[in-house]
């Protein structure tokens, strides 16, 4: 019994921005209260005002072909990946007023001009990666397979359930478990 | 010790904040959710202070693209099961997240390497027919076997995968790939990449092509690597398989005998997984040669002896513009775009009209 696969016909081709009523309307509706969830995460009340501004941008200039099915989850979500490439920014300044006072004038320190991603914090970040993958890696099979289909298939609990054959609350179980070990190892590994 | 305790009250916390997000996360979330977590935020500074290393952790997870087995275990292979990811799934998984593409390292990436496999079902009793991947220049593209491997497709490069009982057998048509194989027992897992064959031990690495050699570089786990004339029984003086572990690099020129190992840096061979190139103080001729296999738009220099230049320093290979713009910052080059490409000049020579 063979199995092939083939990937041409789901390359996503992201040129048409297109945004459903959907999450317009929903985006309308939760304005104030994604603000308040962004001042929560970043103890700032303008920069939360900034990244809902942004976060409506970002929407529009994305290419949402899809029903989304939970829009409100969704909205919250994109903002809390907003505030979390803030928090970035906010550790790679500490990062680098600790770091690059004296060498920036260096030629190679051009690695270090770019103030948005600096090949530093690239390999820190690589480095990181690699921490995340072996955490993965070390899961017992079955809460892997349930973080891999939930965190890189972006399947909701019920659809891993239904793929797994398990109940949402296994999935949940196996989630909150491969999440501890990657906390506890990224705490290891430092920020 | 009060540190101790300090630390199990913050572990308590991230506890909490990680039932919050496995919550908040699985699609049921409600307005309410939200606000009931808003809440539990405004709290205490602790308790954000906690969801940031949780949702730190789960971005992470996000730049993982070689960690994405689809696993297809043995009971579902038999139960004719793989197609447990259908199409619109897939979709989905994509239309989730397409403005994740907008964000910091790795997004833009993200956005080329989205991995999409979707599962085909072929005859039982079909020939093998083999099934071709490939990229186009300036894409990359992962591919799930039914095995579980992945292959990593950089730009502008072709491979054949054939799979039976007995064996895993990819071809590297041509460019560059990165493979992370599952190991099996009883199937061996070979590429051959022009001049040499390559036989897996369970194991990650990166196979690239180019016009007079090939390059093998492992950063993990073990590999053999013999000539393909050898491998095919063509040699009359057989020699034993060059083993590769990790931190190792084998070269081959297609014309040899000889396959030369040497250590190698990671960071200047697989960071094109990653959407950049890393460059320690090499010629500007390598650089731009790198360069141009990633964009359409060729680069050239305006002087020949432009290309002993120096460059260290890193770049990207998603964007164009972005990639010009700090290289030439960094060596005070000056760019000038032409019909048929874009050419560098040294920014204190005239440029001839």
């Amino acid at each position: 019994m063979a199995y092939s696969f083939i990937a041409k016909d789901l390359i996503i081709a992201h040129t048409r921005p297109m945004l459903s009523d959907n999450l317009k309307t929903t985006y309308m509706a939760q304005r104030a209260n994604l603000c308040r969830f962004l001042a929560a995460r970043l103890r700032d009340d303008a920069i939360a005002e900034d990244l809902v501004q942004e976060l409506w941008v970002k929407l529009s200039k994305a290419n949402i072909t899809e029903k989304i099915d939970n829009p409100v989850s969704y909205l919250f979500t994109m903002a809390g990946r907003l505030s979390l490439d803030h928090i970035r920014q906010r550790q790679r300044r500490v990062r680098r007023d600790e770091k690059w006072t004296d060498e920036s004038t260096e030629t190679v320190g051009g690695f270090a001009t770019s103030a948005e991603d600096d090949g530093e914090t690239r390999l820190i970040r690589a480095e990181r990666i690699a921490k995340v993958r072996d955490a993965i890696d070390t899961l017992p099979p079955k809460a892997k397979k349930a973080f891999q289909l939930h965190r890189m298939q972006g399947m909701s609990h019920k659809e891993v359930a239904a793929v797994l054959g398990i109940s949402v609350s296994t999935v949940e179980k196996h989630i909150i478990r491969a999440m501890r070990e990657l906390t506890q190892i990224l705490r290891e590994a430092g920020p | 010790m009060e540190n101790k305790s300090h630390n199990s009250a913050q572990r308590a916390l991230e506890e909490k904040a990680l039932h919050w997000h496995v919550r908040l996360h699985g699609g049921d979330a409600t307005e309410a959710d939200w606000l009931d977590f808003t809440s539990w935020l405004e709290a205490k500074p602790a308790h954000n202070d906690a969801y940031d290393v949780v949702a730190l952790a789960w971005d992470d997870a996000d730049d993982l693209p070689s960690a994405l087995h689809i696993e297809t275990s043995n009971e579902n292979v038999q139960q004719g099961n793989v197609v447990a990811f259908p199409m619109d799934r897939l979709r989905k998984a994509v239309a989730a997240k397409p403005w994740a593409f907008g964000g910091g390292f790795g997004a833009a990436i993200a956005a080329t390497l989205m991995l999409l496999v979707a599962p085909v079902y072929m005859a039982q009793n079909d020939a093998m027919d083999p099934t071709i991947y490939a990229t186009a220049v300036g894409e990359q593209r992962i591919i799930t076997l039914a095995d579980g491997s992945t292959v990593t497709l950089n730009t502008d490069t072709s491979i054949s995968v054939i799979m039976d009982k007995t064996s895993r057998r990819i071809d590297l048509q041509k460019g560059e790939a990165y493979f992370d194989v599952s190991h099996e027992k009883a199937r061996s897992f070979t590429v051959a990449a022009n001049s040499l064959r390559i036989t897996d031990i369970g194991t990650r690495f990166d196979v690239r092509l180019n016009a007079e050699s090939t390059l093998v570089s492992v950063t993990d786990g073990i590999v053999e690597v013999e000539p393909m004339a050898q491998a095919n029984g063509g040699a009359k003086n057989k020699k034993p398989a060059v083993r590769l572990i990790e931190g190792q690099q084998a070269i081959h020129f297609s014309n040899s005998a000889e396959i030369t190992v040497q250590p190698f840096d990671s960071t200047q061979v697989t960071t094109w997984k990653q959407g950049y190139l890393v460059f320690k103080n090499n010629d500007l001729g390598h650089v731009v040669s790198e360069l141009n296999r990633y964009f359409s738009t060729p680069l050239s220099l305006a002087q020949t002896d432009m290309a002993s230049l120096h460059f260290s320093g890193i770049l990207q290979i998603t964007d164009q513009d972005r990639a010009l713009r700090d290289l030439t910052a960094l060596l005070s080059l000056t760019v000038a775009k032409t019909d048929t490409g874009i050419t560098l000049h040294q920014d204190d020579r005239v440029h001839s009209e």
